[in-house]
């Protein structure tokens, strides 16, 4: 009886909510899969009001989690991907992408040269969205001195022991470990990559959290549980509108620089919706507001020039090219050496 | 005490050999048992242990198909692409692994290995490091690859250098977006599980504690696996021994459920086998001595309490016997003992009904008919057989006991030996039997006659017990035991005389027959039996020349009184006939006012040879000779004539009291005599008193009162005499019907004397009254007795101090008016 009741209740639901959404396809939805803080709510607003439209965005924690969900998903549900550059070749190859029609997007041609090709497979498939790097933002009125390098972070003193956050990345962990070390943090050697293990391993004990800090105001960063924690530059910047005392740092070792693209889902519901979104955020001005919302570097030349002075000489955020000398781009290894790093992080991270 | 020990002794190995035997038996059975159940508890931990190990991988299996099934693992499995596989699958896959793995740390190694032997996805838990990455070259690879489902095998992983269980699983799978339906599914590698034995492990540690022996497992080519460290005798040798003994059975009876036995390091063990799947075997081993140790604890036990049994059996046989039968048989020997030493009589005292009461009861029923069979030898040994009377035997044996006795207690013993006149003749004349029927019925005669025959000689004996005995043809002897005079052997020879003097009828003839009797007073005459026997024999002969049909005393002095006295009893009877008796009055006199209120008439004998005899001289030849009873009656009539005689002068009418004798109150119809009197001589019975003696009413209790009541309503009354002399108690004092009470004269005596008490006479006086009667005090001869008697309240006084006893005539004159008041001048 009980059974029964459930169900009928429901089918209900289930009458009720496609009814809603039946009721909502007048207006046309888009759903995007983003990091959170990454697309400035303005802009969003904006669009819809241009488009009377729906913007969702779904967020994912690390390029791992998104990974999980495109497996899971395959992509189906949404429209735009969020896909750093160096998941873009396996991406492609699941089938999970689909090429996008530059020539649609009036507003590409403001796209600086050097991003659209940066890595394997991403052009034609993708539109540049955001650069930056990773490093270490802390709390320095929590350390007796600054940190400067990846060893500091990855052999914590006694005030960082229990107090750090890494990202649950495999090629970030695994690669500003190697860096500490001294090596490419593309290395594919046995003997690095299990140094490099060595040290993870030897690190874990000290590590509160594999995962990724809050940006808001209830952050332990902010409330100083955690002192320190490996971040992507423009997050630091964000999470640091709350204390004052958040610093980050590019280590001296050198970090890694990462791109951000958006590609369209080989499952996209709304690809017309989606094609004119990419041209939305890239019309300069736009573009220039999403930069300045979430401190983050923006490939568009044209909205560059619209930015402040600040803004733009800010290291965290447009780092210069010497800053960027001994920082490296995650590069597509070998399946083997993959296979030997996920198994040194699935070791590190469970 | 032998018997009890004898008994024991054979008795004791009947019971112990049955309790021995079931001992014995128990022992062995119990041992059995206990080895089985050993065994069988090795049995059932050996299933046990498997069904668990069973249960353990078919688990692992299920989990194995379960991940097998998984989503994500076939996807991995379908993807040909490594870059794609490693870059974006391999991640979570191992995070399931690892999920799994930490869930279920036995599975210590979860991998999918692909088709060529590669350790595709590979997740090992702890520290572990892979040795290789590849199993192509491992023993079971081939096997494995030929399976088409759920492989299971034991293997040694060399990553961790230790045995595993590793359950692979086929995954055959179509990839339906590339190949198409119409293909048959490919191989795509391998999913599996490697689980260690720690499991294993645990249980055998587990059962070898609890249970006996220990639990090993080893591989199928009996390489030992698992085992229990402690048990430090388990090792590869031991296992190796066994696994020949398995062997060998094997080819000899391929089925056989007993366990194994062999021996290793000079031990012996039972093992059992079983085999698991996946290739494990699993034996338990025990060692003999472990078996045999409980066995032995149980052996131990049985034997105490066999022995045990045994002992308190014996005890309670040692016991019982004692108190039922051994104590009895002791008893009844003791009882026989005292019988033969001469305890006739005894009684053994029983109650119980069994085979030793009734002779028990036997022994007591023998023992009396020896005591009365000694009493009867006792009593024809001492007895005349003719007579039944005591023989002389016992007659010599009695008088040394007397006289012993009589010596002790100062008192006078008579013998009296006596024997038929005659007696020849008539056994002569009338023959030896009649001779023998005379003597019987003489015998029957006198034993009548003596005061007691139920004497047993005894030296204890203190009664006064007479004996008649024959102490030969025709002689008789009498002893009398304690008498008080003389006289009293006299009384006894008189009535011997007597008791003769009927005649007989013998063989219808009358016969009349006499005897001599000689009488001889000890310790007058002599003092030792022998003496007193000859004066008896020397007086006996003097009565036979006396004439015979008579009785002589030893003592002259005896005989010549006994002349007096029969010649004083001719010169009553005379004196009765002629009238010689006279009567003296002595007054009575009011203590208070010295009146005479009466007299007590006194007997005189007027002898013409002798002149005035008074009554203590003829009084008791009188009473022994029947004269007194004439002569009361005499005193009677005379007495009453006379007082009425001066009432008829018109003198003051007082009362005359008389004094009967004792023997006259006993013996003849005093009442009679008394109103016979008084009708004869017409004096009112008021004027008449008698005066009896104490003693004289002791005796004949009831019919004394009646006699008193008699007279009483007659008007006569009756006065105690000799007051505070005799025995009679006090309340028969109080029933007697009697008027008053005469003071001996010894009490009177007591109030002059220095030396006596005046109690008596008090207590007396004070009796009398209590009990309402006068108080006459006699013998009264001083003032100062007088005195005292006055002031004690004593009503009326008699004696020499008013005047003696007087002659009708001169009383006459004491009673004129004139001289009624008597006053003493002189004192006494």
């Amino acid at each position: 009886m009980k059974q029964f009741i459930r169900s009928i209740f429901l089918l209900g639901c289930l009458f009720v909510y496609s009814v809603s959404l039946s009721a909502d396809t007048s207006k046309k939805h888009l759903v995007i899969l983003n990091w959170s803080e990454f697309l400035a709510p303005s802009l969003v607003d904006a669009f819809e009001k241009k488009y009377e439209a729906k913007v969702k965005e779904v967020y994912f924690e690390s390029d791992d989690a998104r990974d999980q969900i495109l497996l899971q998903t395959k992509g189906k549900g949404f429209d735009l991907i969020l896909v750093n550059g160096s998941s873009f070749r396996s991406y492609r190859k699941k089938g999970w992408l689909q090429p996008i029609p530059l020539e649609e997007i009036e507003n590409f041609k403001y796209i600086e040269k050097r991003w659209i090709n940066a890595f394997d497979s991403v052009q034609g498939y993708s539109v540049p969205y955001f650069w930056g790097t990773l490093g270490i933002a802390y709390r320095k009125d929590l350390l007796v001195k600054p940190i400067e390098r990846w060893s500091e972070f990855f052999n914590p003193s006694d005030e960082l022991k229990g107090k750090i956050i890494i990202v649950k990345s495999s090629a970030d962990i695994i690669g500003m470990a190697l860096k500490s070390l001294g090596y490419s943090a593309n290395s594919e050697n046995h003997k690095e990559l299990d140094q490099a293990k060595a040290l993870l391993l030897q690190q874990k004990p000290h590590v509160a959290k594999y995962g990724y800090i809050n940006l808001d105001e209830n952050s332990a960063l902010v409330k100083g549980d955690i002192v320190a924690t490996m971040v992507y530059g423009g997050d630091a910047l964000n999470v640091g509108e709350h204390h004052d005392q958040i610093v980050y740092v590019l280590p001296e070792e050198g970090g890694n620089i990462w791109v951000d693209y958006f590609a369209m889902s080989s499952e996209a519901a709304n690809y017309d919706l989606a094609i004119k979104f990419l041209d939305f955020i890239n019309d300069p001005e736009w573009a220039a507001v999403n930069a300045e919302e979430t401190y983050l570097a923006t490939p568009n030349t044209e909205a560059k020039k619209l930015l402040s002075d600040e803004f733009v000489s800010n290291p965290v955020i447009f780092p210069d090219n010497k800053t960027l000398e001994k920082s490296e781009f995650f590069k597509t290894l070998s399946p083997r050496a993959m296979r030997h790093r996920t198994s040194i992080f699935t070791r590190v991270v469970e | 005490m032998q018997l009890r020990y004898k008994s024991l002794i054979f008795l004791t190995p009947l019971i112990v050999i049955p309790l021995f035997l079931v001992g014995v038996l128990s022992y062995v059975e119990l041992k059995n048992i206990n080895q089985r159940k050993v065994i069988q508890e090795s049995n059932t931990m050996l299933d046990q242990i498997s069904l668990m190990s069973d249960d353990k991988i078919k688990v692992a299996q299920a989990n194995v198909n379960i991940l097998s099934a998984n989503h994500l693992l076939k996807q991995y499995a379908l993807l040909e692409d490594e870059e794609t596989r490693y870059g974006l699958l391999l991640s979570p896959l191992l995070s399931i692994f690892s999920e799994i793995q930490k869930t279920i740390p036995e599975y210590y190694e979860i991998k999918f290995t692909l088709p060529d032997g590669y350790e595709d996805a590979i997740w090992i838990g702890g520290d572990i490091a892979n040795a290789s990455e590849v199993i192509s070259e491992e023993p079971y690879f081939n096997k494995m690859l030929s399976s088409e489902s759920v492989f299971t095998t034991l293997i040694h992983d060399e990553n961790t250098n230790a045995p595993a269980i590793f359950i692979a699983n086929p995954i055959i799978i179509t990839d339906p977006a590339e190949e198409g339906v119409a293909v048959s599914a490919k191989l795509r590698g391998f999913l599996s599980i490697s689980l260690d034995l720690t499991f294993l492990q645990k249980l055998v540690n587990q059962f070898t504690q609890a249970t006996f022996g220990s639990v090993a497992i080893t591989d199928y080519d009996n390489n030992l696996l698992v085992w229990p460290k402690e048990q430090l005798w388990m090792n590869q040798g031991l296992i190796n021994v066994l696994a020949s003994e398995v062997a060998q059975r094997k080819e000899q009876q391929p089925i056989d459920s007993s366990p194994y036995q062999f021996e290793f390091g000079k031990t012996r063990y039972y093992a059992h086998k079983k085999e698991l799947p996946s290739g494990l075997m699993l034996y338990s081993i025990v060692p003999v001595s472990d078996i045999l140790e409980q066995g032995n604890v149980i052996g131990n036990l049985v034997i105490l309490v066999t022995i045990g049994a045994i002992l308190l059996s014996a005890l309670l046989i040692f016991i019982t016997l004692q108190k039922i039968v051994i104590d009895p048989i002791s008893k009844l020997s003791n009882a026989a003992k005292s019988i033969g030493q001469g305890e006739l009589g005894y009684q053994i005292k029983t109650d119980s009904r069994d085979e030793i009461g009734s002779l028990a009861e036997s022994l007591n029923t023998m023992s009396k008919n020896l005591q009365m069979s000694l009493e009867k030898i006792y009593y024809i040994a001492n007895h005349d057989a003719l007579t039944n009377l005591p023989n002389r035997a016992m007659f010599n044996h009695y008088f040394e006991n007397a006289i012993s006795v009589a010596k002790q207690n100062n008192s006078k013993l008579a013998l009296l030996f006596f024997d038929l006149d005659d007696f020849k003749q008539i056994n002569d004349s009338m023959g030896h039997e009649a001779g023998d029927e005379l003597l019987q019925e003489l015998s029957s005669r006198l034993s009548q006659g003596i005061r007691d025959q139920n004497c047993m000689p005894d030296a204890d004996h203190s009664e006064s017990c007479d004996l008649l005995a024959r102490i030969g043809g025709d002689e008789f002897v009498i002893l009398l035991n304690s008498i008080e005079s003389p006289m009293d052997a006299v009384a006894v020879a008189d009535r011997v005389l007597q008791s003769m003097a009927v005649p007989m009828q013998l063989q219808n003839q009358e016969i009349q027959v006499s005897c001599s009797i000689g009488v001889t007073i000890f310790p007058d005459d002599a003092d030792t039996a022998s003496d007193l026997k000859k004066h008896a024999d020397i007086a006996m002969y003097h009565a036979k020349d006396e004439g015979k049909n008579t009785y002589q005393f030893f003592s002259d002095e005896m005989n010549s009184k006994m002349l007096s006295r029969l010649r004083l009893k001719a010169r009553l009877k005379t004196a009765l006939l002629e009238k010689q008796f006279i009567l003296h009055y002595q007054p009575k006199v009011n203590a208070t006012n010295n009146s005479i209120v009466g007299v007590e008439a006194l007997i005189r004998w007027n002898c013409p040879t002798e002149g005035l005899i008074y009554p203590n001289d003829f009084i008791d030849v009188a009473e022994e000779s029947g004269l007194i009873t004439p002569m009361t009656e005499w005193v009677l009539n005379e007495a009453c004539s006379q007082n009425l005689q001066w009432q008829q002068q018109g003198l003051k009418k007082l009362p005359v009291s008389v004094n009967v004798s004792s023997i006259q109150f006993r013996q003849r119809d005093l009442v009679g005599m008394v109103t016979e009197s008084l009708t004869k001589t017409g004096l009112d019975g008021q004027y008449l008193e008698l005066e009896l003696t104490e003693s004289s009413l002791l005796e004949k209790s009831d019919d004394s009162i009646d006699i008193l009541k008699q007279l009483e309503s007659v008007g006569v009354r009756v006065a105690l005499d000799d007051f505070g002399t005799g025995y009679s108690s006090l309340s028969y004092l109080e029933q007697l019907p009697i008027h008053i009470l005469k003071i001996d004269r010894s009490f009177i005596l007591s109030i002059t004397d220095e030396n006596s008490s005046r109690t008596i006479i008090d207590a007396i006086i004070a009796l009398g009254h209590s009990l309402g009667l006068s108080i006459v005090a006699e013998g009264v001869d001083s003032r100062i007795q007088l005195e005292y008697l006055r002031k004690k309240g004593c009503d009326i006084i008699q004696g020499f101090l008013f005047s003696k006893p007087l002659s009708a005539d001169r009383l006459a004159g004491r009673l004129t008016e004139k001289n009624i008041y008597i006053k003493k001048t002189t004192d006494a």
